[in-house]
């Protein structure tokens, strides 16, 4: 077993309560960093994960966004609405801060999209890609595809929420993950 | 492929990462410098509807633009339904509009995303927000882009 499938199982098994979470959530509300702290170790490899592959593996990056991510949480906590749960309010501000920081690298996403589209056809399977091939081929994604596609397929969101969030309509993001799927086909096919 | 074989095999790339060090002490320290913001209700309301207001001002005041004698294309514009893209189809179809109209519509779109960015500092996990701030940043860009070439 690697390193990472090890981390996996620790984290879902120490899962807190929810109960447990309301309670250190309440506590930093009002100022308790040992309490926040506690919430940060039980939910720092979740959000670091998504916002890792959001950035296309770039762990220098990811780390300043979760960073970013935490310290937000901290100012906002007040606005918490205890009715949800704050692992999925959490999840969602990071994951914007993440795109609000690849917002800024939408204009210079490059202008052969159209290129790339064409380019994205083929049903090559790849159920034999190792984890590591999966991911550097993520990486490799164009921004918003890869955003689609991490929110759709690794992360569970619908497109409604993806287009939400991303600002698209809902019928661009089953575009964009089409042709994300596509290019991720071609580029596996040609690893192997 | 089916899609069940599909997620199964995205799975892989799925699930909690350690980061390779403890980020805790930075945002310990970090956080140590900055006050929580402890108004959970009030400004939000305020802040969304002001953004929402501005953002309808910029959509009304570029449908006045729209409307003025102006070239063939218009024609177009003015059948299109959907007041959301009312500037756009200005941006694309006036040619010839003024620099100083451009420029006011703007300064509202400017309004607008501010507004909007002060309202998602407040409610941060608000998809709307992003959504609408990603449409009227946009508007903007095209906005600023036909100034300039203009």
């Amino acid at each position: 077993m690697d390193g990472s499938a090890l981390r996996v199982n620790i984290s879902i098994a120490e899962t807190p309560r929810e109960d447990t979470v309301s309670a250190l959530v309440r506590r930093a509300s009002a100022g308790d960093t040992k309490a926040f702290e506690a919430l940060y170790r039980d939910h720092v490899g979740r959000i670091y994960g998504t916002i890792l592959r959001l950035v296309a593996m770039d762990r220098a990056r990811a780390e300043e966004l979760t960073q970013e991510a935490f310290v937000r949480a901290w100012q906002k906590l007040g606005s918490f609405r205890h009715e949800s749960a704050f692992s999925t309010w959490l999840h969602r501000l990071s994951v914007n801060t993440a795109l609000m920081a690849l917002r800024g690298k939408r204009e210079t996403e490059s202008a052969d999209e159209e290129a790339l589209e064409l380019a994205a056809g083929g049903e090559i399977p790849f159920c034999a890609a190792e984890r590591g091939d999966l991911e550097r081929a993520v990486s490799e994604l164009p921004p918003r595809a890869r955003a689609v596609l991490v929110l759709h397929d690794v992360e569970g969101w619908k497109h409604e929420e993806i287009s939400a969030e991303l600002g698209m309509a809902v019928g661009s993001s089953k575009a964009q993950l089409h042709r994300a799927r596509g290019l991720l086909r071609r580029a596996l096919g040609e690893a192997a | 492929m089916s899609e069940f074989e599909w997620r199964n095999g995205m799975r892989k790339v799925g699930g909690p990462v350690e980061p390779d060090r403890d980020l805790w002490p930075d945002i310990a320290a970090k956080i140590s410098a900055v006050p929580q913001d402890l108004r959970p209700s009030r400004l939000p309301t305020f802040a969304i509807a002001a953004g929402v207001l501005v953002a309808c001002g910029a959509v009304l005041f570029a449908w006045q633009l729209q409307n003025k004698p102006a070239p063939q294309q218009q024609t177009v514009a003015v059948n299109t339904p959907a007041p959301k893209r009312v500037i756009n189809n200005v941006v694309e179809s006036d040619e010839h509009a003024p620099r100083k109209v451009l420029a006011n519509a703007n300064d509202e779109l400017s309004d607008a995303s501010v507004s909007i960015q002060q309202a998602l500092e407040q409610r941060p996990d608000a998809v709307f927000l992003v959504n609408l701030l990603n449409k009227t940043n946009s508007q903007r860009l095209r906005v600023m882009k036909k100034s300039y070439a203009g």
